[in-house]
């Protein structure tokens, strides 16, 4: 953790080389997060490179070290809404790792809807769900009250439960 | 349907992360930053560059008992009301004074008369469009006579000025700067040109005076032939010929031909006399974007004729600036779409007072920029 934080002093003093490590390290959550959102592989990597710019862009003005992976995942989400907003048809979810049909099947069904999801509770499923973090820190990250973050984990879930393929008790 | 207990940190891991391309969007965003930095580091230094040397041309400020005075930071201030004849083309085309893209120091004589010095201190041209800065400097210096003055400006033989706008505007104690903007026809001749000034009622009082005559180098201008064409024998035919291009302005060069012996003797008295481009679309995708700022249109430049066929030149000026609806401002007709298509509205008089459009020409946008 200090060594993180000594990393992120040293990228704010405009080393791009400790800014490149602290990236690479959060590689995989970066670019899961932005196909969760995009579902679509090279929007995501396009998404990854643009946060990047971004966050060399600005990690100056981070006042709080502590809170660089708050930072960079609000830089992502913001970069992700871009992109999502442009008119793109949404394509269809590929991202097969294993050889059991039950669970490729499963994972392949929660994924097409999660992408079904309206977009604001989607973005809330992704962070309490996929990058683990707790309703605050969701707040933190989207700039709204918990009690927000609250309900559209609840309407998100509803969702999923009434619409979706998969049937669970989220 | 599938039921089942959802792991979610399982079906995280499931996704595949093809960790070279990511690391590859990484480093090639870093990339982009750092060429990002360096060019607003270049451009800083560009407009400190040209800050000090505006400060250095124009001498903006100057410390006084009553404090530091700014100059006019616009040419032709609407807001502040220099002037009652304000033009918001001539403002768009030389309002920003950090540009000196378009601006000539002149080494000019100081001219004494009834008490007071006039200098001329520079020159600002674009196509189309000229401009000159003087100097008042004196004790009893009256602004309300400085506005009354009568300014006559004459230029080579080649050229005439068209809606000539003044301003004025107190840079300190006893010194006043005058702005003079005017457009001009055939403005493209290759040579250095000359411009003469002379102002009648000086300050107020009864005398005139003509001020050195200023020696401005020829304008680089990047000439566009152009080969659109409407219209038909019986109603004439309109074309664009040419535009001149400079970085803040363009002119269009248009022409109206007939046969004699088609149109009718009312028709051909017309056309002689004015066809106007005063409206020009922007058009994206089939989809009108907005419009541009227009500065003087329809200022006849020739005439010639073959056997049946009369040919009659005109010029309109247009300032680079496109107002782009969806923005709700004016925009640089460089940072536009470039598969942009402008569409040149050409009129003609019509027979009982109405204008008559005798069609619309089409250049692509990047016609119009130098």
């Amino acid at each position: 953790m200090k060594k993180g934080i000594e990393l992120v002093l040293q990228a704010k003093r405009g080393d791009r080389e400790a800014l490149s490590t602290l990236l690479i390290d959060r590689q995989s959550k970066m670019y899961k997060t932005a196909l969760l959102y995009v579902h679509n592989q090279e929007d995501a990597l396009d998404i990854v490179q643009e946060t990047s710019l971004q966050a060399f862009l600005s990690i100056k003005h981070l006042r709080h070290p502590q809170y660089f992976d708050t930072w960079l995942v609000r830089i992502l989400i913001n970069v992700s809404r871009r992109f999502y907003n442009r008119d793109r048809p949404i394509s269809e979810v590929v991202e097969l790792t294993t050889d059991c049909h039950r669970q490729v099947d499963l994972h392949q069904d929660l994924m097409q809807d999660l992408a079904m999801v309206p977009e604001k509770y989607r973005l809330v499923l992704i962070l309490f769900y996929f990058n683990e973090l707790q309703e605050s820190e969701i707040a933190k990250v989207l700039r709204v009250p918990t009690g927000t973050v609250k309900s559209r984990l609840n309407r998100g879930r509803e969702w999923l439960r009434e619409k979706g393929d998969v049937i669970r008790e989220y | 349907m599938s039921s089942v207990n959802i792991k979610w940190r399982q079906e995280t891991d499931k996704i595949e992360v093809p960790k070279t391309a990511v690391t590859r969007a990484i480093t090639q965003g870093l990339d982009q930053a750092t060429q990002h930095q360096r060019h607003h580091r270049r451009l800083g230094l560009i407009i400190t560059v040209a800050a000090l040397l505006c400060i250095t041309l124009f001498n903006p400020l100057t410390i006084q008992a009553g404090g530091v005075v700014p100059a006019i930071h616009q040419l032709l201030d609407k807001n502040s009301q220099k002037t009652h004849n304000y033009d918001p083309t001539m403002n768009k085309i030389f309002g920003d004074l950090s540009d000196v893209s378009s601006y000539q120091s002149v080494s000019s004589s100081t001219v004494k008369v009834d008490g007071l010095k006039i200098q001329i201190r520079g020159v600002m041209m674009s196509a189309g469009i000229k401009a000159f800065v003087v100097d008042y400097r004196g004790a009893h210096i009256n602004p309300a006579a400085l506005r009354r003055q009568d300014v006559q400006v004459t230029l080579n033989q080649h050229q005439s000025v068209i809606d000539l706008e003044q301003n004025y505007g107190q840079v300190a104690l006893g010194h006043y700067r005058q702005f003079v903007a005017f457009y001009v026809n055939d403005d493209t001749s290759p040579r250095d040109d000359s411009i003469d000034i002379h102002i009648g009622h000086v300050n107020g009082s009864s005398q005139n005076v003509s001020l050195p005559t200023i020696k401005t180098k020829a304008l680089p201008v990047t000439v566009h032939k152009i080969t659109a064409k409407v219209g038909n024998s019986t109603v004439g035919q309109g074309s664009i010929d040419q535009i001149d291009t400079t970085p803040h302005s363009f002119v269009l060069n248009y022409s109206v031909s007939f046969d004699q012996q088609k149109v009718t003797k009312k028709t051909a008295s017309l056309i002689r006399k004015a066809a106007w481009v005063s409206e020009a679309d922007v058009i994206v995708n089939k989809k009108k974007i907005g419009d541009l700022m227009l500065g003087s249109s329809g200022t006849k430049v020739d005439e010639y004729q073959k056997l049946n066929q009369v040919t009659t030149k005109f010029q309109s000026i247009f300032a680079s600036q496109c107002y782009v609806n969806s923005k709700g401002k004016y925009v640089a007709i460089r940072s536009l779409n470039p598969n942009a298509i402008v569409r040149f509205k050409l009129e003609i008089p019509g027979h009982n007072s109405h204008d008559r459009v005798l069609g619309y020409l089409r250049v692509p946008i990047n016609s119009l920029i130098p």
